[in-house]
């Protein structure tokens, strides 16, 4: 997989040229709304798979990449406009810079091009999901569950093995069908032997005595056991006759066939009853839905818990209307489902009485072939091609719903012609002089000899579809049951993995926190745990803020079960602003502490939040951009790199000014940030506005008071080592706190009256210097840690800072 | 490219239909057709089905 090191972003949507150094580091871009935050993500989208995902879907008619992917002052320049991300491959180190123009999205230019970056690039295109918004999170908890089954499945990218079921389904629904098909024309051929030597059953001492019979009287030697393979002629010379039909026995075909086609009777009936069981169920319009959905209605009332339909979450005003409506509609399935009943038994009822037509009609057309005249052969052709195309219309219910139009009696019922013909065939077979003995127990013979030869055929035939049909239902069936055991665990380890990540978020209000993910037909239903009061749709309790950090620990739990230690990075636009402010260092620790090899990219527009971020150690100080406005002329006007680098850039420039703004910025950022992670006290605004000073005050008295404590703390256990560190850190706060104060009366008048105009960078150059020694007292020496010393524990047990190079101890023995 | 789910499916309908009387070959035809990037047409299969179980064909 690959991580990100350096963007390059070009006239490509709010931006005009920008630079963002991201070194496979997390990073945070963060400035109001408007600022151009979300440009980045597109470009990081754009890079990475050729498109833009928020360009799509549902409000987005007629905004197009090509149109509108350009900055508006490109947009007759589409070429103008692209993107050069700096890619690393985390396996080997290697890096290479992806270029894509808006013009050709699809063509991605790799400098250098070499097969295992692009098969790298490829992989990372197949991953649209590791660049999401808060709008795309959120459906992943607020979705109906057949939406969210479909948004889960997508993103797990389980449509491959949808698509792979759904093809040995039908594979093996085809073989089945092939399997019906021979195993009916085996019952043909045996029931059309069977007719031949007037028996009921194959019963080998039935065929013998009547194969026997006629051999005898052609002086061949009896059959003692007759098999599949038997010759039934076997020992006759070949004698030139001038018919193989056997008079009698084609009397009885012929004749059998007229009077199927003068007495219709039971066809007419089987037809009747068809026709009226279609009409009864044209008859409910919301039937076949109904009979389509009754499973599904039959799952809602078992999940019925509140008055918030488990299928589809509309509320209703009470569960009892809730549990009544899908009570009636379970009512009506019932009706429906004995319509469907009554279809599917006439339909059978149908095939059965057409199949016999055709089996006799077909008996009859050789006979047809030697003594009718040359037309009526294509004429019973031609009729059993419409009764079998009839026969294959009335597999299924679906099938003979779909050919309710084309239904008719015409079927069944003779052309005039065909009746005329075959009566008059039958009246010329029965004015044929008898048969001597011998040719009617020779072409009795040949007839048997050649239907037994089609038994032969067919029972083979059954066997082979037998083992096919036989294979798919396995090959089928296995492939179900791994898949459905994969996901069950898939869904369980999601559910567990997401129920444990919200409950980190959320330890100290929802630490029991647990959630249930239940497939079923189609959908996905997700119920969680509401303060131990039962199991709820999310959003049937939860508040917005708690709906939105279910959404990111879900998606969290899914992509990790997704790629596992693929998972290497993720950019998430505003997505983290979804956690409540109280519970956002639980997050941040969370992401560090279970992903710690992932590269998150974030954005949001909360400049408090992005410091969170920093001192919970999620980002580091370098690892910034702060966009502070947006023009259409200019774009973003952002600000990277660590804060002192900049105020030092400004005093090479000898802009005070702007030095001391930002310096005042960091300063109150930081002292609100040390006052958290300490605990200072300041009087309460309700406007949440703080002066600096106060919050200076306020971190200033708590972190004296603490270095007291850790004082008294270090001599009752007798520690020298410990008594000493702490008289040191209290030393140097008692030098560097004067400095600092000396220095404050300056900061204020001069950065609020914008007096620095007339002050030279020497004049400003110690209050900066004291301010950086007085945050230097809250941070360890470590540079790479990044974060202000806190208090754990209640009481207070500790001051350290988060890699525990800073720490001392604050309980006395 | 196979994702870690698919082919932990894939290995495990591979080791149970060894176990069973399909044959070899329609075993690993099914596992390289699902490892493809296209999957195969219903008819191919249905095809590999009837060449492969039962009496074959001389």
């Amino acid at each position: 997989m690959i991580q990100l090191e350096h963007l390059k972003i070009v006239e490509f949507r709010g931006i005009r040229s920008i630079e963002i150094p991201l070194n496979s580091k997390s990073f945070v871009v963060h400035g109001p709304n408007g600022s151009g935050k979300s440009g980045v993500v597109d470009a990081l989208d754009f890079a990475l798979t050729g498109s833009i995902g928020r360009l799509a879907g549902a409000g987005m008619r007629g905004v197009s990449l090509a149109k509108h992917g350009p900055h508006v002052h490109k947009r007759d320049d589409a070429g103008a406009s692209y993107v050069e991300l700096t890619v690393k491959d985390t396996a080997t180190g290697k890096t290479a810079k992806l270029t894509r123009n808006v013009t050709k999205p699809t063509e991605a230019k790799l400098t250098p091009e070499t097969p295992e970056m692009r098969a790298l690039i490829v992989e990372a295109q197949r991953h649209p999901e590791l660049t999401l918004s808060r709008r795309e999170i959120i459906k992943y908890v607020v979705s109906k569950p057949a939406d969210r089954a479909q948004e889960i499945q997508a993103l797990l990218q389980l449509d491959k093995l949808d698509a792979f079921r759904k093809m040995l389904k039908t594979a093996s629904g085809k073989t089945s069908t092939e399997y019906k098909n021979a195993k009916q024309e085996r019952e043909a051929a045996e029931q059309s032997f069977k007719s031949h030597l007037g028996i009921a059953q194959l019963l080998e001492s039935e065929l013998t005595r009547e194969i026997n019979e006629r051999r005898k009287l052609l002086d061949l030697n009896p059959l003692e056991t007759i098999t599949i393979d038997t010759d039934l002629l076997s020992g006759s010379k070949t004698v030139k006759s001038s018919s193989t039909i056997n008079v009698k026995a084609a009397i009885i075909e012929v004749d059998s066939v007229v009077e199927s086609i003068a007495n219709t009777d039971e066809l007419s009936r089987a037809y009747s009853d068809l026709v009226e069981k279609l009409a009864a169920l044209a008859q409910e319009p919301t039937a076949l839905d109904i009979i389509r959905h009754r499973g599904l209605v039959e799952k809602g009332i078992e999940s019925l818990e509140s008055n918030i339909c488990p299928l589809c979450d509309t509320e209703w005003d009470t569960l009892e209307a809730l549990t009544a409506h899908l009570t009636e509609k379970l009512a009506r399935s019932e009706a429906a489902k004995l319509l469907r009943t009554g279809v599917l038994e006439a339909g059978s009822a149908y095939k059965i009485q057409l199949r016999g037509l055709r089996e006799a009609i077909r008996r009859v057309s050789p006979i047809a072939t030697v003594h009718a005249d040359d037309e009526l052969p294509p004429l019973l052709t031609a009729w059993t091609d419409k009764i079998t195309e009839a026969i294959g219309k009335l597999d299924t219910f679906d099938d003979i719903v779909a050919s309710t139009e084309t239904l008719s009696d015409n079927t069944f019922k003779a052309s005039p012609a065909i009746v005329t013909k075959l009566e008059a065939l039958s009246t010329k077979l029965h004015d044929m002089p008898d048969q001597s003995q011998e040719q009617d127990a020779r072409t009795f013979l040949t007839v048997a000899k050649e239907r037994w030869t089609r038994v032969r055929i067919a029972r083979t035939a059954e066997a082979k579809s037998e083992a096919v049909s036989q294979t798919a239902t396995t090959v089928y069936d296995t492939y179900c049951t791994v898949t459905d055991d994969a996901l069950s665990a898939l869904y369980s380890s999601v559910e567990a993995e997401f129920s444990s990540y919200y409950q980190r978020v959320n330890s100290d209000d929802e630490g029991k926190f647990k959630a249930q993910l239940v497939p079923a037909a189609g959908s996905l239903d997700l119920k969680v745990d509401f303060y131990g009061q039962g199991m709820f749709p999310p959003t049937a309790y939860h508040s917005e803020g708690h709906q939105d950090g279910m959404g990111v620990c879900l998606y969290l739990a899914l992509v990790k079960r997704l790629l596992g230690t693929n998972f290497r990075y993720a950019v998430l636009d505003d997505v983290v602003m979804s956690i409540d402010k109280n519970h956002r260092r639980q997050f941040c620790e969370l992401l560090i502490q279970e992903f710690p090899e992932v590269q998150f990219i974030i954005t949001t527009h909360d400049e408090i939040w992005a410091r969170q971020m920093q001192s919970a150690g999620l980002v580091t100080a370098r690892s910034q951009a702060r966009f502070y406005g947006w023009t259409v002329d200019s774009g973003p006007l952002a600000e990277q790199n660590d804060i002192w680098e900049r105020i030092e850039a400004d005093l090479e420039a000898e802009d005070v000014p702007a030095a001391a703004h930002k310096l005042r910025r960091r300063l109150e950022a930081a002292a609100a940030d040390i006052a958290d992670s300490i605990g200072g006290k300041v009087p309460f605004h309700a406007d949440g506005n703080y002066a600096l000073s106060e919050l200076l005050d306020a971190v200033k008295g708590k972190h004296r008071d603490l270095l007291k404590l850790a004082a008294a703390s270090a001599k009752s256990w007798g520690n020298t080592a410990d008594e000493e560190k702490v008289s040191n850190l209290q030393t140097q706060r008692n030098t560097i706190v004067p400095d600092q104060q000396s220095e404050m009366w300056i900061i204020n008048p001069l950065v609020h009256n914008n007096d620095w105009a007339t002050s030279t960078v020497a004049d400003f150059r110690p209050v900066l210097d004291a301010s950086r020694d007085f945050l230097d007292l809250f941070t360890c020496e470590n540079a790479n840690c990044g974060s202000w010393i806190n208090v754990s524990g209640f009481p207070p047990e500790t001051l350290r800072c988060k890699c525990g190079q800073y720490s001392v101890n604050l309980v006395k023995k | 490219m196979i994702t870690p789910l698919e082919q932990e499916i894939i290995d495990k309908f591979q080791k149970q239909l060894d176990g069973s009387p399909v044959s070899e070959t329609i075993t690993a035809s099914l596992v390289a057709s699902f490892s493809s990037d296209k999957l195969p047409t219903v008819e191919s299969v249905a095809e590999l089905f009837r060449s492969e179980s039962g009496e074959k064909e001389v």
